[in-house]
């Protein structure tokens, strides 16, 4: 499934993270990370969205996600939140 | 001897699991007033990943839902119901509306095959307040009373005194019907968030009319309700020297006793064994 319409959900408050979904024209997962914990959880955070994305069957968007120390699970809710909304 | 509940927005990722570092008898998420109406979908999808991944946290939770007449209630209800919660704290409830909130709960147990889900139920209308004893005769689901102050005054078009005397009929009817079904009844949150003062007052009233304890909307009203609903050293010294009187009394075929003075009669001993049932209560939380 591609994404289409553009959608965002969350915040830029601390322990939570703002995700962006956007249509891609090159029909490929574009992620676009940033994070105050990339060094330690950059990797983590990354397979945390492939992840989500995955369980949606999202094969094409461009997801921009500015992370501000959000646990797994918020990001994840963050991200299907977006989707969501995308698809409705 | 009951501690606080506290509220935490729905929507704010940091106090999921901040909210569990409290001394409190119950965590209640909110869908509700915490929650702006663009983004009531996105806090019910974020509590349902949090309350799924929270549940190494032992202290109950429980999520208020939007009010029945709202468009948010339906989808509030499906999904929270299938989340890991000890119940769902039910707004603006009366004796009407309640049987079609208990319809779509069934609804939604049945086809989850859930068990059936424990109520919370807000007291906040005129409506509410007057067919109390009709709710809570209606179902056996119903396990808490919150008496919602700031919407009954709303209701009442009135506003609050400095006593709270818009709130002495309401408090009595709530504290009377819930004990009367045994019930645990909680008092209005107090919304001067920097009032202390003002909070330990108003939590010493609720208490003296018979609430079990008080919802905190602050961590910082915490430890003050808390200590206001809890049995001083003096009462609880006190409690177990009658019950000793009593147990000497008793050896000696005695029925009523004086302690201190005072004759003992069975209103006072219950009270004593009521004070330390409660902590030998607690002691097993």
């Amino acid at each position: 499934m591609e994404i289409k319409k553009a959608a965002q959900a969350g915040t830029y408050e601390s322990n939570d993270v703002y995700v962006q979904l956007f249509e891609n024209p090159n029909h490929t997962i574009d992620i676009q990370l940033t994070s105050v914990v990339i060094k330690q959880f950059g990797e983590q955070i990354h397979q945390v969205i492939q992840k989500t994305l995955k369980q949606f069957d999202i094969t094409s968007c461009i997801i921009v996600v500015e992370d501000k120390g959000a646990l797994d699970h918020v990001l994840a809710a963050r991200i299907e939140s977006a989707i969501l909304r995308s698809l409705s | 001897m009951r501690k606080s509940a506290l509220f935490v927005p729905g929507n704010q990722a940091s106090m999921h699991v901040g909210a569990f570092a409290f001394d409190v008898d119950a965590i209640i998420f909110d869908l509700e007033d915490a929650v702006a109406l663009h983004h009531k979908d996105s806090a019910r999808t974020l509590l349902r990943h949090s309350l799924s991944t929270l549940t190494m946290f032992k202290i109950p939770k429980y999520v208020r839902v939007n009010p029945i007449d709202s468009p948010f209630f339906k989808e509030d209800i499906a999904q929270m119901i299938q989340a890991p919660i000890d119940g769902l704290m039910i707004p603006k409830a009366d004796a009407y509306n309640l049987l079609q909130i208990i319809k779509w709960c069934e609804q939604v147990e049945t086809q989850h095959s859930k068990k059936q889900t424990p109520l919370w139920i807000i007291v906040e209308t005129a409506l509410g307040v007057e067919t109390l004893w009709d709710m809570v005769n209606t179902t056996d689901r119903i396990t808490h009373v919150l008496l919602g102050g700031e919407d009954l005054m709303s209701d009442l078009h009135v506003k609050q005194t400095y006593n709270r005397q818009e709130l002495a009929y309401p408090r009595a009817k709530v504290a009377m019907v819930s004990k009367a079904k045994k019930l645990l009844c909680y008092d209005t949150p107090y919304v001067e968030i920097n009032n202390e003062k003002g909070l330990l007052e108003d939590a010493i009233q609720a208490k003296n009319v018979g609430f079990d304890s008080k919802i905190a909307i602050h961590p910082s009203q915490v430890d003050v309700i808390n200590a206001v609903f809890s049995y001083t050293e003096e009462e609880i010294n006190q409690a177990k020297e009658i019950i000793e009187a009593y147990n000497q009394a008793q050896q000696q075929g005695l029925g009523a006793f004086s302690f201190k003075g005072k004759m003992v009669d069975k209103p006072v001993l219950n009270r004593a064994m009521h004070i330390i049932n409660s902590i030998e209560g607690n002691k097993h939380d």
